[in-house]
Formats: C-alpha cells, sequence, structure tokens
C-alpha cells in the first residue's frame, strides 16, 4: 500500500476525465466517443474508490460496483445503436447520424 | 520507492488516456484502454483496494473492451472513413486549461487537508467479506435493482440487433415483386 494523499488521486482521476471529455467532445467516430465515454466511467470510479479509502468506508466501493454495471449495459445497449447505424448509413460518422434532427 | 512507481503508474495512466483518446483508428484506441485499465487496476491494488482491482480486469478489461473490439472487427469499416472531420478549437481547449487550472487552485487554497497523507485503512478494508457485508446489508433493494437493469439491457440489446427476416432482402423482395 502507498502512502498518498487524496489529491493526488483526485488529480489523476480529474485529468482523465477532461482528457475523456476532450476525446467526447472532439471525435467523429461512434465508437470513439463510447470508448471516451468508458474513459469518463473509470475516472469517476478512481474518485469514488479514493473516497472509500480516505473515510474506511465501503460505501464507495458499492457505488463502484454499480457503476461498473451501468457502464456495461451502456456499452451493450450502445455497440448495438451503433450496429443499427451501421447498417443504415453504411458508415459510423455521427454528422450522417441526422435521422431524429427533422 | 513507492511514491515513485506511484507517479509511474499515474503518468502512464494519462498517457495512456491521452493515446485513447487522441488516436485516430477505434481499434487502436481499444487496445490502449486496456492497458488504461490494467494501470487503473494497479491504482486499486496501491490504494489497498484489492477487490476493485480483480472486478476491474475481469469486468472491463475482460468484458468491454472485448466487446468494443468484437464489434469494430464486425463493422469491417473502410480505412478512409474511419477517421477525418476531427478540429481542436484551440481557443477553447486554453481556456477550459486555465479554468481548471483556476479550480485546482482554490481547492488548494480552501482546504490544505487534502494534501495530508490518508489515514490506514482498517484491516479488512478492500476485501469482499467487507464489501459483499455492505452491499447485502445496506444497498440489497440497489443491488437488486441493478441486476433487473442488466435484463432490461439484455432485452434491449436483442431487440435493437435483431434483424426481421422480411426486411432482410428488401432489395431482392422489391425486384421480385417488379419481375412478378
Amino acid at each position: 500500500m502507498v502512502d498518498v494523499s487524496i489529491a493526488q488521486l483526485l488529480f489523476v482521476s480529474f485529468a482523465i476525465f477532461s482528457i475523456g471529455a476532450g476525446g467526447f467532445l472532439i471525435r467523429k467516430n461512434a465508437i470513439s466517443l463510447l470508448i471516451c465515454l468508458e474513459l469518463m466511467l473509470n475516472a469517476v470510479n478512481i474518485a469514488f474508490v479514493s473516497f472509500s479509502r480516505l473515510h474506511n468506508n465501503e460505501s464507495g466501493t458499492v457505488l463502484y460496483f454499480f457503476v461498473i454495471t451501468v457502464a456495461a449495459c451502456e456499452t451493450a445497449v450502445g455497440l448495438a445503436i451503433v450496429l443499427n447505424l451501421f447498417r443504415l448509413k453504411k458508415n459510423i460518422r455521427i454528422q450522417e447520424a441526422n435521422a431524429l434532427r427533422g | 520507492m513507492m511514491e515513485f512507481a506511484f507517479y509511474l503508474v499515474a503518468g502512464l495512466m494519462l498517457l495512456s488516456a491521452g493515446l485513447v483518446a487522441f488516436r485516430p483508428k477505434p481499434i487502436e484506441s481499444a487496445l490502449w484502454l486496456i492497458l488504461h485499465f490494467f494501470l487503473t487496476s494497479t491504482l486499486y491494488v496501491f490504494i489497498g483496494a484489492d477487490f476493485v482491482a480483480v472486478v476491474q480486469l475481469l469486468v472491463y478489461a475482460g468484458a468491454i473492451v472485448v466487446l468494443i473490439t468484437f464489434v469494430i472487427l464486425l463493422l469491417n469499416l473502410n480505412p478512409q472513413e474511419i477517421s477525418g472531420g476531427e478540429s481542436i478549437r484551440w481557443t477553447s481547449t486554453v481556456l477550459f486549461l486555465c479554468s481548471l487550472g483556476a479550480v485546482l487552485f482554490c481547492l488548494h487554497i480552501s482546504t490544505p487537508s487534502l494534501l495530508e497523507k490518508m489515514p490506514a485503512p482498517g484491516s479488512s478494508f478492500g476485501s469482499i467479506e467487507a464489501f459483499s457485508r455492505t452491499m447485502i446489508q445496506n444497498y440489497s433493494w440497489s443491488f437488486e435493482v441493478a441486476g433487473f437493469l442488466l435484463l432490461l439491457a439484455l432485452i434491449g440489446v436483442g431487440l435493437l440487433a435483431y434483424r426481421r427476416p422480411s426486411t432482410r432482402d428488401h432489395s431482392n423482395i422489391e425486384n421480385k415483386s417488379e419481375a412478378a
């Protein structure tokens, strides 16, 4: 076990979240968007587990468990939507996914 | 020594996160994501959350990345269709980084206790027993709801990915009806 402060862990979490958010805003590819979303959820998980360790309370770890459950569901449903988008448009560029724009 | 290991792992995590977010091809992003999840698992071991580290490897690196990789291989995109069109707006990026620095600086000024070393956790912290006691005793209802959510996602993915036989060869059917 390493002696670290909560600030170091939170900085790692915050930086990874920012990288994921930047990638999510910049990328134009539906699968890359899902991957960046995973990155952001992972950063949030690091913060949950760090606070769980700081307060010596397992509730943060339980929350981590629920976050990965939702992340798994979100990835599966998102990839199924990407699959349907590919069948419809023959590519997965999100600029062309404008069927709901009207 | 362990401090150095922590900084090494944290730096590699940031590096791999940057590669995940900004490599042009999705398959490269997915492969760097595996490295990122391994390093995250190492970080969890460093802070004493052993069960979480194992779950991280099993669920994220073992299931989710494999699912993403499988779909990338299934789609079989043209190389020229994969990337392009990305534009980084440098003004917004600089503004974002400045505001981020301001927030971190204010946090540093207001709560210096964040920089103290964390106290040693209880002996059972991170064990599967402590985790499951908390989950079953305090969060059993949420646990059931999470299971129900997984079931709903399973049904939803089945419905979304299912291709109805009547619409599968739509063009062929139209050709046949025209021929008839």
